[in-house]
């Protein structure tokens, strides 16, 4: 038993500069940690690399190694299998952490016991990071995980798609269990591009299956949009939304139209970092009917099959004939994901 | 501008491609193909003074080696797949780029040549030299696995994998190839020469039988097989006898040969499915579907092809003109100087 708070878990086959960089970061940015290297039959100088960092760091570092390239999820499995920290990370060779990204998510995690997966912020994420906010999905690059959950659900299905899939899966699975995956703003850690291998129409093959095995598992994700009218006030938006979060733990996903002075409202309490996918937009204050209507338009093309709900009952959904109620919304929630 | 001046002295270039092996070098002209197919030899001759004067290359030094004078000596510059005697190399290189180029042309050629995976900065920065000082006007590195993939016509900048395995004369090289790259490569020192070499000395252990190189090459192409054939093959042996000193004839068959290669067939199996074990499981999936390529003079081996598909399960193809495909897609990339600059090595 070490008394490391977390053990990092770092899968490495080849890739020695990004690798080095990738340690000494952790070593540099990570006091209490243990890290677990597991190398998947690296070639020589790689191998030699690992060998010298787990001796020079003795009981801060473990040195696993299999001289099959096993792959990163079943290497990540193994990695975890090993570690007896209170928190668990996972780290790509190719991600450099940075100077305290680590305590902003143990102390969110020390605070909030629903919380079992822990994200920190990505250089690679193409919006700005703001949080905390519940995610569905996740990264491979950098991921901290609590004992307790490891301890309910185990590792990664390894027979996903060893991609984003296969995370998501992992936070459905970590959600069925009660534990919640959250994003907490920080210092970014640095990811790089992961290239694809394989022929695409192995990697479509193996998509397909998994998105089959995905929905047999969880059933067919839903995408919804609301239409909030004028007169809601911000207290009944947000109940409305603690609904629509319950949904979204699920994999479904919203996007609720509000009047502008509302989403301004909204943005100002924080209601628009509830969760990933449940979305606020606001609809255009000087326009004509159109103008709105083809916000809801946009929504629809990015996310075809979208059912519109008409987001307080009694009033009708304006711009969509078929629509559902908000009651309806909700009961099909309550009903689907109890 | 420096562009429309490469444009330029492209036009009136004649670009080559080398393949620097141990057994041969080949070298394609741009536009002509093929043009020199010799053995990697340089007869030598020691001055008074000490230094060494190349007396002949390719293919009339090789027919000196083990018939010259004691002041004459028949050097192979290659050994293993690298260069063991850079000054001798670069007296060969200067001899092969000045019998196909001859300043035909004004402009100093551009020069592919390639090289083993396994070699080191050191080693590249001298055979960039030897070429440059040779008359080169620019000077690429390819990997010889990397070659052979283009020359056998494998999809090399697709992102599924391409396995091949080039097992020429002084090292065999197995590398999986996606995205223009290596993603893994292994080489091993055996190849062609080891294979001789174990003929020579098992037929010195059976038959107390002393026989040359030639001999033991003849003998491998004649009767080496890797796995056992539908016929066994029969083939009179002359060599010296150790115990009489006398000249003396034997029978030996293809059994006795497969028996005498299986240790270097043995690495060259071991070789690929420590490079199967080591891919990443994306890219062995396609290699359940593409297989394995072989490709250089060792996959003219008999029955090399039947033992692999054994051992890995995988299915095997012999590369169209398994000799020529180092050249050939080293030859290819002339014509595509993007593809060129992709897949060279930095030295």
């Amino acid at each position: 038993m070490t008394d490391a708070v977390i053990d990092v878990v770092i899968p490495v086959w080849n890739r020695l500069d990004e690798t080095r960089n990738c340690v000494v970061s952790l070593i540099s940015h990570t006091p209490d940690a243990r890290l677990i290297m597991f190398d998947i039959g690296s070639e020589r100088d790689t191998e030699r690399l690992l060998q010298e960092f787990a001796d020079a760091l003795d009981d801060r570092a473990l040195l696993m190694r299999d001289d099959a390239n096993i792959g990163f999820v079943p290497a990540a499995n193994r990695g975890l299998q090993r570690s007896e920290a209170p928190y668990l990370a996972l780290v790509r060779n190719t991600s450099v952490v940075n100077a305290g990204w680590l305590a902003p998510l143990l102390n969110f995690a020390s605070t909030h016991p629903e919380a079992g997966i822990l994200l920190p912020c990505l250089t690679s994420a193409e919006a700005e990071c703001r949080g905390p906010i519940e995610r569905a999905s996740a990264s491979f690059a950098a991921i901290v995980i609590t004992r307790k959950l490891y301890q309910e659900i185990g590792g990664f299905d390894e027979g996903l798609d060893a991609g984003s899939w296969c995370l998501k899966d992992y936070t459905r699975r970590a959600c069925a269990k009660g534990f919640l995956t959250y994003q907490i703003p920080g210092p970014a850690v640095t990811t790089q591009e992961e290239v694809q291998l394989g022929s695409q129409h192995r990697r479509q093959e193996n998509l397909q299956r998994t998105l089959q095995l995905f929905k047999e598992r969880w059933g067919d994700s839903k995408s919804y949009a609301i239409h909030v009218p004028k007169g809601v006030d911000l207290a009944l938006l947000r109940q409305k939304l603690d609904y629509l979060v319950k949904g979204a733990r699920h994999g479904d996903s919203y996007s609720v139209m509000m009047p502008a002075l509302l989403h301004k409202e909204a943005l100002q309490a924080g209601l628009d970092l509830l969760h990933e996918n449940v979305l606020l937009v606001p609809l255009p204050r000087w326009t004509l009917e159109s103008g709105r209507r083809r916000v809801f338009e946009r929504i629809v093309s990015h996310n075809p099959g979208t059912i519109a709900v008409a987001g307080v009952d009694g009033m009708a959904f304006p711009w969509e004939q078929s629509y559902i109620s908000f009651g309806e919304l909700c009961e099909k929630i309550r009903l689907g994901y109890p | 501008m420096l562009k429309i001046f490469d444009a330029l002295f492209g036009m009136f270039s004649n670009d080559l491609a080398i393949d620097l092996g141990t057994a041969n070098t080949l070298v394609y002209l741009k536009g002509k193909g093929i043009v020199v197919r010799e053995p990697s030899v340089v007869a030598v001759q020691k001055m008074q003074n000490g230094q060494q004067k190349v007396l002949a290359v390719g293919m009339e030094a090789k027919k000196m080696l083990g018939r010259t004078p004691g002041s004459i000596t028949a050097i192979r510059p290659m050994k293993d797949g690298v260069i063991a005697d850079f000054d001798i190399t670069e007296e060969m290189l200067r001899y092969f780029i000045h019998k196909v180029h001859n300043r035909k042309t004004l402009v100093r050629p551009r020069i592919v040549i390639c090289v083993p995976s396994g070699i080191t900065q050191v080693e590249k920065r001298a055979v960039k030299e030897s070429a440059e000082s040779a008359g080169a006007r620019e000077v690429y590195l390819i990997e010889e696995p990397m070659a052979a993939a283009i020359g056998a016509g494998l999809p090399i900048t697709e992102a599924s994998g391409n396995m091949i395995v080039d097992i020429g004369g002084g090292t065999t090289e197995v590398a999986v190839i996606s995205l223009a790259g290596i993603v893994y490569s292994k080489s091993v020192r055996v190849g062609g020469d080891k294979m001789d070499e174990a003929i020579v000395q098992y037929i010195k252990r059976k038959y107390n039988l002393l026989i040359g190189d030639r001999m033991a090459e003849i003998i491998k192409i004649e009767l080496g097989e890797a796995y056992p054939g539908a016929e066994v093959l029969h083939m009179e042996v002359k060599g010296r006898d150790l115990v009489s000193g006398i000249p003396k004839t034997t029978e030996i068959d293809s059994n006795e040969i497969r028996e005498a290669l299986s240790e270097p067939v043995t690495a060259i199996v071991d070789a690929v499915r420590n490079c199967l074990e080591r891919t990443p499981p994306e890219l062995a999936a396609d290699l359940v579907d593409k297989g394995i390529v072989l490709a250089g003079g060792g996959a003219l081996l008999r029955n090399l092809d039947v033992l692999l598909r054994e051992e890995t399960g995988l299915p095997v193809v012999t590369a169209e003109d398994p000799l020529s495909c180092v050249v050939l897609g080293s030859g290819k990339v002339l014509d595509e100087l993007a593809l060129l600059r992709n897949v060279a090595v930095s030295s």
